[in-house]
């Protein structure tokens, strides 16, 4: 983690609200306030944290490959959608099935459709990398063209295919109850669930796969120095093939929070914005795993923390967070606010 | 298709290229003085914003063209200040940018007029008397001959020719006794203005008030056009053009119901079409194009 860099981006922040005739100090307060301040605070934390672990971790394990994974969030809303349809589906052929109750039948129900989102961003994710190893397209234009092609694919399937009957929102049929991931009681009712737990698995899955595997050891290798990892004997362009299937499925996981837990239903436009501060996410945690479950709490806690910027102050709004996410960012990537060693 | 392909599409596809051309070409300079330039949409925001707050606080347009430009030129000064002195990873603190830039400018509505949606529009927008018609097709000349400038400066000029070494090869251009460094600077300033000026085109002459999320990815757009081009000016304007064209004609299209061999065609397929042509288009592109060969990297 980049302590300087925070302590920048909070500065500037806090700069910021000064500027707009707010007392900082109580910006500060309730941003604390909002973000920790109650059971039920914290528990809202981690939910906007647990796509951001997914995604962190999808942009770092690109970027160790040496690639940028600037389509996560794409990436993300494709799995969203693929596992509401996995669960509509399977809901409308064992109608059973969707409303069990014991615990066997829901496990599988959910790694269903959580194979189907993993599988749907792996496979965006798998097309940037073969084009980028096979074909020589920039992986930055080939990842936002396929972000336009999501949003409009996906908004089809809200509005055509699986469109609510009981409300006017832009949103499909709710999943059946089996589907739904029921919320952690220690957090006064939050929407925390497993897909939480599931994040800091995956971390310590990625931690693993970098530390302790062959392939990952050949992926650090093409990131580090394709040339030589070349000569090595190792075909670069399978491996960066390999990366962005990896990192596209870990950004699919991302939207189960939402779709399989708190929601309950996929709704377009669910996600703010998880897959860019994925960027930010795995940037300051330098790409190493457990920091990305630490920064990921960082970033988690500011979306939380702002949102009641809007009622709580008279001038500033929630936005003051992504100004602050910025700023960290770019003060991370610049060198003149590393640490003695930057990793 | 002799409907939709008329007098009345290539004038809308002039308008709706008007802010890519100007971003792309922002985005060209900026790319082969060897500085990836992700913060086009970040810059277009800044511009767009600035350009409406003045039109509203002056009434004037050419002076809210003016700040915008301004406006574009400074906050490029942030991006090159990251990108060339801190040795930021370029394309993760163009991405930051695009983050401050989006998160700012609501910001900033919300403290000048006390909402965050955008600037309050105009009651009577300058452009009625006439004036603004004029103003419009004065950009939009412009903007269609700016590639062909380019292409002039970048190969006939000593400062184009600096510009491309900044890109090309570095150590040679300080071997010369000139400082990549600031030659660098100069073009992503550069860009800014000009992308500025593209995002201003939004707020003040295609319409008459600053929107979240007004530039809507054309930032983004305009870069995927120039990587698309080979990082050359003319053919990067025609990619914008087409571009825009498809944009028109898709606009145009959402009208009514469309088949394509008895298959009704819905309108979200529609909407997506210029995104799957280029999508397709790069793919099919053979062999790796041809980056400037310090883009990215440091001298």
């Amino acid at each position: 983690m980049k302590g300087r860099a925070i302590l920048a981006g909070l500065i500037v922040g806090l700069c910021a609200a000064a500027l707009v005739g707010e007392n900082p100090l109580h910006v500060f307060g309730v941003m604390l306030n909002a973000g920790f301040g109650t059971a039920y605070d914290v528990g809202m934390t981690l939910v906007y944290t647990t796509p951001l672990i997914f995604t962190g971790l999808s942009v770092a394990v690109a970027y160790r490959a040496g690639l940028f994974n600037i389509g996560a969030e794409g990436q993300l809303v494709l799995g969203a959608m693929a596992a509401t349809a996995a669960a509509l589906g399977i809901g409308s052929v064992f109608p059973g099935l969707a409303n069990a109750s014991s615990a066997g039948p829901r496990v599988i129900a959910m790694l269903a459709c959580a194979l189907a989102a993993a599988m749907a961003g792996g496979l965006a994710g798998f097309l940037v990398g073969y084009l980028r190893a096979r074909r020589g397209s920039h992986e930055v234009v080939t990842s936002i063209m396929l972000n336009f092609l999501v949003t409009a694919f996906t908004s089809w399937l809200v509005l055509e295919r699986f469109h609510s009957l009981d409300t006017q929102n832009p949103e499909t049929r709710p999943v059946g109850l089996a589907f739904k991931a029921s919320s952690i009681p220690l957090f006064g009712g939050a929407p925390v669930t497993v897909w939480f737990v599931c994040g800091v698995v995956a971390a310590v899955a990625v931690w693993f796969f970098f530390q302790r595997t062959r392939s990952g050891f050949g992926m650090l290798a093409t990131g580090a120095n394709p040339v030589a990892t070349t000569f090595a004997g190792i075909d670069t362009g399978r491996q960066m093939m390999l990366a962005m299937a990896i990192a596209g499925a870990l950004a699919g996981l991302g939207g189960l929070g939402d779709v399989l837990g708190g929601a309950g239903r996929f709704r377009i436009g669910f996600s703010s914005d998880y897959g860019f501060t994925g960027i930010a996410v795995a940037l300051l945690a330098g790409g190493r795993p457990a920091a990305v479950v630490a920064s990921a709490l960082l970033f988690g806690a500011l979306h939380k923390g702002a949102l009641d910027l809007d009622f709580e102050t008279d001038h500033v709004t929630r936005d003051l967070a992504t100004i602050i996410q910025g700023c960290v960012i770019l003060f991370a990537t610049a060198k003149w606010f590393q640490g003695r060693k930057s990793s | 298709m002799s409907a939709i392909l008329d007098f009345e599409w290539i004038m809308s596809s002039l308008r709706l290229a008007l802010p890519l051309l100007l971003a792309a070409m922002g985005g060209l300079i900026c790319e082969r003085s060897g500085i990836v330039n992700i913060a086009l949409e970040g810059l277009m925001v800044a511009g767009a914003l600035c350009g409406a707050i003045v039109v509203h606080a002056t009434g004037s347009q050419p002076t809210g063209l003016f700040a915008a430009a301004l406006a574009g030129g400074i906050a490029a000064c942030v991006y090159a200040a990251f990108a060339i002195h801190g040795r930021a990873q370029q394309v993760v603190a163009g991405a930051a940018f695009n983050m401050l830039a989006a998160g700012a400018a609501p910001y900033v509505t919300k403290a000048l007029y006390g909402i965050s949606g955008g600037t309050p529009s105009m009651e009577s927008p300058p452009g009625t008397d006439g004036s603004g018609e004029v103003l419009l097709y004065a950009t939009t000349a412009l903007a269609l001959a700016l590639p062909f400038g380019i292409a002039w400066f970048l190969g006939k000029t000593r400062a184009g020719l600096f510009l491309r070494f900044a890109g090309e090869e570095p150590r040679a251009l300080e071997s010369a006794g000139i400082n990549p460094a600031s030659v660098r600077f100069g073009a992503v300033v550069a860009s800014g203005v000009l992308a500025g000026l593209g995002g201003a085109t939004l707020s003040v002459l295609l319409s008459s008030s600053f929107a979240r999320g007004m530039t809507g990815g054309r930032g983004f757009m305009a870069l995927a056009a120039v990587i698309f081009a080979g990082w050359r000016p003319v053919p990067a304007a025609l990619v914008c053009l087409g571009f825009a064209g498809a944009d028109a004609a898709q606009i145009r299209l959402q009208g009514g119901r469309h088949a394509v061999f008895g298959i009704a065609l819905p309108v979200q397929f529609i909407q997506a079409l210029p995104y799957l042509i280029t999508l397709v288009a790069v793919a099919l592109r053979s062999g790796p194009s041809r980056a400037p060969r310090f883009l990215g990297r440091e001298s």
